[in-house]
């Protein structure tokens, strides 16, 4: 009870922001119905592509727009799923396509710089008047050595350094609305505060955008591709083109741009738009990307392929002349394998994973709205383009002879196409809660490769099976009390650190929750949240509502406390006894009459004790075995909210051990080896066997 | 030559021949009895240096209902979960533990010595070939190092060589392609390595029967490896691929009977599964030796009777 009260500052807390970004949603309803005709409009007068998939409808609680995207979403099943879970979309749900672009790029493949005109038609869908524009220029993070990307000691998350630099240069920005005048001109030379970063660039207005009003651009660029650094790049004649255009900020509601300057722990944020790009390259080269393939044209032994993509936030793109091509329905979705010679194996492993993940992803978060998808596995040399997502377009890798055993090509696959939803559909900002898009990724990741291959959905072969589960398990207790989950990407001190906390620790914390609150509402929390949010941009908040409104105040308790605060717990049995039950000795008063027992009379029962600590800051609820020596157990449940718990028990048998959390669902449990206690401690007959085997067998292979 | 091989009684008697024997009793004493005595010095090295390590992850599994068998349970989580907490401990351990196997192998030579001269037993008795052994130990140390100086050697030389072929490979052919032709000429220097390895058998037999030097039964382990390169090549392949199709086997068996599920039963069963597979291990390993000896011993008296090769006559045997 005491401890209830002390939950009860926080959840009012989070009752409030709930309040808060209720009231924010009212706000933005209000607007949405005014700023979807300008956006209609828009799209349709200027977009080359008008009629067709580039137009929307913000009204749409689940806005798929036209009979491209329109896929039948397989909700009938999840409807009971989600039966009493708050399914209605927010008005984020609801958000505007605010960032429209068409664009006309030429690559050249020897100096692998690409000359770009864009016209970008943006709508201010905030509420207030807008003095400035900020533009993401990420291709400058690989300018040079001194910009945050790669400047000591932040580097690259794989450690790599750019040989050929790469870079974006605007050469001219006139916007219609805003006079003649080259907006670039007025442009800051650099990142707020960092002179040597040119990645986040702020661009001041003439005259105000007021709130509903929309603008475009004309834009013309030149990018210089640097070597493959993480994510894009080009490597000899392969060519993996992302974040290569200057690319708006998203706008927030309340008038701010959400910009930073690109930091190598970060992915990135923004709006939704509709995409027309035509990609003017060398006629061998095998193009594929973001969206739909609508034209192809060839012209002076160059081809002009010209792609369109609705609704999506990003636009990515890959050109090699020596791709390989499988062409394939999987659940209704035109799926694209792109591949060298000799990789078709790993390719066919890619696709067997698409083909169970997909149709688990469409019923758990919502079905995949788009017509295509496009994978695309690098060359071996070109390594670091591997296992990235963008909106329809993911990248996987693998060694070619990578053993069936190993579940790394199917792995990377689940992992990427989960990001489809948690950074696709959902698109959180990466940048300051980068777990609500890897995180949860992982989360779905380890759930379907579990579901798929059991204990052995790591590694599972050679009689020895390690489960993701496991891993990251072991990863998650391993960084609890290094970091907080919810931290932005930037506060991490490095990529390991990401990788336990974000990666590891996120799905932990899930999978506890559901493991102790139940699996089928942790399947609705996660399915509401995802319908909910869909083409939208949620924040930390909304998932923990979603928690609260499908597993409970406690779960949610627990989830925010895990996320936000470092919460971890530790269950210990710290002691066990037993002892024979015995009439009382000593002095008895009766009436009229004074009884000594001296040698009470011993009865066939025993008094079995056990001492149960909780340590740390969550609380779960959950049971306690105790075995006794004529083979019977007795499971007793404890609510977890005392820091200990003195558990009695009266039975025939004496108590050989007592164990917490025998099922082991509680996986953030931050020591498993002081779940039990024994009344005579265990030898390890098989450890014992099994090291000396090996050890015997190395020693004969030593001396053969 | 022949005064220095003669000088020595013991060397002086022809290396295959033995007394009238039972066919049982000689496969006991010059196939049973080496193995047995390989075996069970590994396992009892084997068991002195994994005693700390075990104790170690033991600790984290004493309280546990049902003791170590969470350790191999399907999905790993409590090896990890014990990896993770006695990684430390496990470490100073292991590199402690890690010397104690460096000098048993080394010492190891006596056992594989005592193998080595009772696999073509001249009727000595099992002590006296043990002292032989021992003995010839400084030899036999000689010979190890040299072995794992060339094996070093090789892998420098095949190393690096297929390190460069896979880059120009890699630029020229697919991947798979690439790699499967870099690994056909890894497989040429594994070829190597194994001839190496013949090689060093071979001169071991040279010791323990001849009573050659170091350098002297190299050469004619190098000369008899040519001679009969086939033979050797063959046996070897045959012993080691039974050797590993045993491991394999006894992986699979042991998998099936799964110690995860409770019964004292289960844990004897995959003891003795094991160790009568590391006890046929040594015992093929012991065939092949004997083909060594047999191979080595051919090769000395064809050319100690009649034209001795050039190496070993330019180096005369010593007398002991």
């Amino acid at each position: 009870m005491a401890q209830q009260t002390a939950a009860e500052p926080r959840r009012r807390f989070r009752h409030w922001r709930f309040r808060r970004a209720e009231a924010r949603a009212t706000l933005a309803r209000q607007l949405s119905l005014s700023l979807a005709l300008c956006t209609v409009t828009l799209s349709a007068n200027s977009s080359p592509a008008a009629g067709s998939p580039l137009t929307n409808n913000d009204n749409d609680p689940h806005p798929v727009s036209d009979s491209q995207l329109s896929r039948p979403d397989p909700d009938h099943s999840s409807k009971s799923v989600l039966n009493g879970v708050n399914t209605k979309p927010t008005a984020a749900a609801a958000a505007k396509t605010a960032a429209n672009y068409t664009i006309r790029a030429k690559l050249d493949p020897d100096s692998h710089q690409l000359k770009g005109q864009l016209t970008l038609r943006f709508v201010n869908g905030s509420s207030k008047d807008l003095d400035e524009l900020w533009f993401h220029l990420y291709l400058n993070a690989f300018k040079n050595e001194r910009t945050l990307f790669l400047r000591p000691p932040s580097r690259s998350r794989s450690g790599t350094r750019g040989k050929h630099w790469g870079f974006t240069d605007v050469h001219s920005l006139h916007c219609q609305q805003m006079g003649p005048t080259d907006l670039w001109q007025q442009a800051a030379p650099h990142s707020p505060d960092d002179p040597n970063d040119q990645t986040d660039i702020r661009v001041p207005l003439p005259k105000k955008l007021a709130a509903g009003d929309s603008m475009s651009c004309e834009i013309e660029f030149l990018s210089q591709l640097p070597n493959i650094v993480e994510r894009t790049g080009f490597a000899r004649d392969f060519h993996m083109v992302a974040q290569w255009f200057p690319k708006l900020a998203r706008l927030e509601d309340n008038g701010h741009f959400a910009h930073f300057a690109f930091h190598p722990n970060s992915e990135f944020y923004a709006d939704f738009g509709d995409y027309d790009v035509t990609l003017n390259v060398p006629q061998a080269y095998v193009v594929g990307a973001t969206g739909q393939r609508h034209s192809e044209q060839t012209v002076d032994q160059r081809k002009r392929v010209r792609f369109t993509a609705s609704r999506v936030h990003d636009f990515a793109w890959t050109a090699w002349p020596s791709f390989q091509v499988r062409d394939e329905q999987v659940a209704g979705i035109q799926v694209r394998m792109l591949f060298p010679e000799g990789q078709e194996r790993n390719a066919a492993r890619s696709l067997a994973a698409l083909k169970f993940t997909l149709p688990a992803f469409n019923r758990d978060y919502g079905a995949y709205p788009y017509p295509t998808l496009t994978v695309v596995h690098p060359p071996h040399f070109a390594r670091p383009a591997g296992g990235m997502e963008y909106p329809t377009l993911i990248t996987t890798g693998a060694a070619w002879y990578s053993p069936p055993w190993v579940k790394g090509i199917e792995a990377v696959t689940v992992h990427e196409l989960g990001h489809q939803w948690f950074y696709g559909l959902i698109a959180t900002d990466e940048h300051r809660s980068p777990f609500l898009d890897e995180g949860l990724t992982s989360y779905a990741e380890s759930k379907v490769l579990t579901s798929r291959y059991g204990a052995g959905s790591a590694f599972g072969g050679l009689g020895f099976s390690v489960s993701r589960d496991a891993y990251s398990r072991a990863a998650a207790a391993y960084a609890a009390h290094t970091g907080n989950i919810a931290w932005s990407a930037d506060r991490f001190p490095n990529f390991r650190s990401i990788g336990a906390l974000v990666y590891a620790r996120t799905p932990t914390v899930l999978h506890t929750l559901g493991a102790v609150y139940g699996r089928e509402k942790m399947t609705k929390a996660l399915s509401a949240y995802t319908r909910a949010h869909r083409f939208a941009h949620p924040e930390p908040q909304q998932l923990f509502d979603a928690i609260n409104d499908a597993l409970g105040p406690a779960a949610a308790d627990n989830a925010e406390l895990a996320i936000t605060e470092s919460g971890w717990v530790d269950y210990a049995v710290t002691q066990v006894s037993t002892r024979k039950l015995h009439a009382p000795a000593g002095i008895f008063d009766k009436p009229g009459k004074r009884h000594t027992v001296t040698s009470p009379k011993k009865t066939t029962e025993y008094t079995n004790r056990a001492l149960i600590e909780r340590r740390g800051t969550l609380r779960f609820p959950t049971q306690i075995r105790l075995r006794f020596e004529d083979g019977s157990h007795v499971d007793r449940a404890w609510d977890g909210q005392g820091r200990y718990w003195k558990l009695a028990h009266t039975g025939p048998s004496r108590l050989v051990s007592a164990q917490v959390d025998p099922t082991n669902a509680i996986g953030l449990d931050q020591n498993l080896t002081n779940n039990a206690r024994r009344m005579k401690t265990a030898r390890a007959p098989r450890l014992f066997e099994r090291l000396t085997y090996w050890l015997q067998l190395v020693l004969s292979v030593l001396s053969a | 030559m022949t005064g220095a091989a003669t000088s020595d009684p013991d060397m002086s008697s022809p290396p295959i021949s033995s007394p009238p024997i039972s066919s049982q009793a000689l496969f006991c004493r010059q196939l049973l009895l080496p193995a047995a005595v390989l075996w069970g010095y590994r396992a009892s090295l084997a068991a002195l240096a994994t005693l700390p390590l075990s104790a170690a992850l033991a600790s984290t599994t004493a309280h546990s209902p049902t003791g170590d068998r969470p350790l191999f349970a399907p999905g790993g989580n409590y090896l990890l979960e014990t990896l993770r907490l006695v990684k430390t401990p496990l470490m100073a351990a292991s590199y402690a533990q890690l010397w104690l196997v460096v000098g048993g192998v080394v010492l190891g030579l006596i056992p594989l010595g005592f193998a080595v001269a009772s696999v073509l037993d001249n009727g000595r008795s099992a002590s006296k070939r043990f002292v032989d052994a021992i003995r010839h130990f400084p030899r036999l140390l000689l010979l190890q190092f040299t072995s794992i100086a060339a094996y070093m050697a090789v892998v420098y030389v095949f190393g690096s060589l297929s390190a460069k072929l896979r880059d120009a490979l890699r630029n020229t052919l697919p991947i798979s392609q690439a790699d499967i032709t870099t690994a056909t000429f890894v497989l040429l220097g594994a070829l190597m390595a194994l001839a190496v390895g013949m090689t060093h058998d071979l001169a071991r037999a040279g010791v323990v029967h001849h009573g050659h030097t170091a350098k002297a039964s190299l050469r004619l382990g190098i000369y008899a490896l040519g001679s009969r390169l086939v033979w050797l090549v063959g046996l070897r392949l045959l012993t080691l691929f039974g050797g590993a199709l045993l491991v394999a086997v006894t992986a699979a068996l042991v998998t099936k009977i799964d110690v995860h599920q409770s019964g004292v039963w289960r844990v004897i069963a995959v003891a003795l599964t094991h160790q009568v597979t590391l006890l046929l291990v040594a015992g093929l390993q012991c065939v092949w030796l004997r083909g060594v000896v047999l191979t080595a011993a051919a090769e000395y008296a064809r050319h100690h009777i009649s034209e001795p090769p050039r190496s070993v006559v330019a180096t005369p045997l010593p007398s002991s």
